[in-house]
């Protein structure tokens, strides 16, 4: 891997070689683990990513908040966090 | 963590009107979705807006929006994506988890010491009833809390009998022995929908508000219609020539080969030259005419007749006169407007990025996967032999656009419900939420002489088999009338 990425060749300036051997080093120790730890036949099955369940995956995000015409006192009665 | 939704979530579930479940403060209705405003290709918004709109028949079923086929009404309405959205909890009627009596929440913050979420009479926890009243027109209700039903003691033990049917479920008072003392009230609704179904009895329960679960999605049927937003100035050129309409099928048919654009421009180009040559060039056509009487062979004789025989002809013109050939007597006049499905389709053809099964197949040749080039033709063969799928391609920046309208509660059937459009932006424009993105496409277009033999085997139409892909072209052309009808 670290020939693919031609590290060690003096060829990046040394910050960016220094974090691209960090994050290849993480990505790869995430790969044994998840290799080690999984219970699937092939190999294949554990690297393809699971289907994103889930348009806010992939969509911009917008945000809720209660209406600015809401009395706070009667938003504690539905407030889960006062329970 | 602040609680948020995509785009596209919003603009199916969580719209002005819409009741959903937030993580901190139960189920609450969508008071209002603050938009920014975005710039989108008008013609093909409002295009497709009408669309839905002139499904309601009744024009007053759709009374809040004001006509947009009509540019001058195009002003009432604010176009933007979705940014914040503000909600409420409701509905407001609490139950106890415990002791089962049920409260208005405007009584129980007028309880000296009350404590929120806590019964007053158990101290167990205090939900939310799960039931409200909807009408196709759009309303949308608490229950009825029938606060005297118990002539001895009040709403101070009402409790709720939920039997999961509106006709068995009952108010009871607990300190009556559970004894019964109002059922659900079905109200009718006195609006417009209502009024129209007369008064007679077989149309009683249309009348009637629905007492709903707060899950049931007939709650809130947000209609939202997809349109192809194309950049606006790019597709102006498609509007410029008056011949648009014949050059458009001559395109689609295969018959242009040229990208319509660059036939458009050129074309006006060569039009407009043609007039100012015609001011300026009489003394050299005079010149060339008396070189001509003597030398008809000499080489400025003949390039100034191939000048002029170019000039003549601008580029188009002979698919345009092949259209009129095929069409004979139905035959687009010039300035006829052009379907917007046309349009769109020339668009996709000549303005986006287009890969077709060959260049795909040429490009994986390129790299040395010769199997997989191949397998690409073979699937190409296969699609046009097996499928009857005569063009394939895949393109890679379509701008495909969503357009929430408003929405309906019960039904989505225009015949029986009121379409409503979401709350008005703070000048009293009609907010259209859209969210626009570039995403991949696969464009594919049937071979003509298959569906048309398709058609004619299944006995749609009487008729003889055309013999040739722009014959089959010109047959569908005249029977299919979704292909010639203007939207």
């Amino acid at each position: 891997m670290r020939e693919a990425y031609a590290l060690d060749k003096k060829i990046y300036p040394e910050g960016l070689e220094l974090r691209m051997r960090q994050v290849l080093g993480d990505q790869v120790e995430q790969f044994l683990h998840l290799t080690a730890g999984s219970r699937k036949d092939w190999i294949t099955e554990v690297l393809q990513p699971t289907p994103m369940t889930s348009l806010r995956d992939v969509d911009v995000g917008v945000r809720f908040r209660p209406d600015e015409d809401a009395d706070y006192r009667d938003l504690q009665w539905f407030n889960t966090e006062n329970t | 963590m602040a609680f948020t939704r995509g785009q596209t979530q919003v603009i199916y579930q969580f719209l002005p009107g819409a009741v959903f479940e937030h993580d901190q403060y139960g189920f609450c209705k969508i008071s209002g979705v603050e938009l920014q405003e975005k710039q989108v290709n008008q013609d093909a918004v409002f295009n497709a807006v009408s669309d839905l709109l002139f499904q309601w028949p009744d024009d007053t079923f759709r009374g809040g929006f004001a006509d947009p086929r009509q540019q001058s009404n195009r002003r009432f309405y604010v176009i933007g994506t979705p940014a914040t959205v503000r909600f409420e909890p409701f509905p407001t009627l609490l139950e106890c988890r415990r002791c089962r009596r049920v409260y208005r929440l405007r009584d129980l913050t007028r309880r000296p010491n009350a404590q929120p979420r806590q019964c007053p009479s158990c101290n167990a926890t205090l939900g939310q009833l799960r039931y409200v009243q909807a009408h196709n027109c759009g309303r949308i209700e608490e229950l009825y809390y029938p606060q005297n039903a118990c002539s001895r003691h009040g709403s101070r033990s009402l409790m709720f009998l939920d039997t999961g049917r509106v006709r068995s479920a009952r108010w009871r008072c607990g300190d009556c022995g559970d004894a019964e003392v109002g059922r659900l009230r079905m109200t009718p609704c006195t609006c417009q929908y209502s009024r129209s179904l007369g008064n007679q009895q077989a149309t009683i329960y249309e009348r009637w508000l629905k007492t709903l679960p707060l899950t049931d999605s007939a709650l809130f049927l947000p209609h939202v219609v997809p349109f192809i937003n194309f950049n606006e100035e790019e597709e102006r050129v498609f509007y410029q020539d008056p011949e648009t309409l014949a050059l458009i099928l001559a395109r689609t048919w295969g018959i242009l080969t040229e990208k319509l654009p660059e036939t458009i421009r050129e074309r006006a180009k060569r039009l407009g030259a043609r007039a100012e040559d015609a001011e300026n060039e009489d003394t050299a056509d005079d010149l060339a005419r008396e070189l001509e009487k003597v030398q008809p062979n000499h080489p400025l004789v003949l390039r100034w007749k191939r000048k002029k025989a170019d000039k003549a002809v601008p580029p188009g013109q002979a698919a345009i006169d092949r259209i009129r050939g095929l069409l004979g007597a139905g035959t687009p006049s010039p300035n006829t407007p052009t379907p917007r499905q046309l349009i769109e389709h020339a668009a996709i053809l000549d303005s986006l990025h287009n890969t077709t099964v060959d260049e795909a197949a040429a490009d994986l040749a390129s790299i040395g996967d010769s199997a997989g080039a191949t397998d690409l033709q073979s699937a190409g063969e296969f699609a046009l032999s097996e499928l009857g799928i005569a063009a394939l391609k895949t393109v890679s920046d379509f701008p495909i656009a969503l357009c929430a309208v408003g929405y309906t509660r019960i039904t989505r059937d225009p015949n029986r419900s009121v379409l409503t459009p979401f709350e008005t932006s703070a000048d009293g424009r009609v907010p259209l939420y859209i969210v626009s993105s570039e995403t991949e496409g696969i464009y594919f277009q049937l071979d003509a002489i298959r569906a048309v033999t398709w058609l004619i085997e299944n006995r749609w139409v009487q008729a003889p088999i055309p013999d040739s892909k722009e014959g089959a072209w010109a047959w569908l052309y005249a029977h299919v009338p979704g292909l010639y009808e203007s939207r």
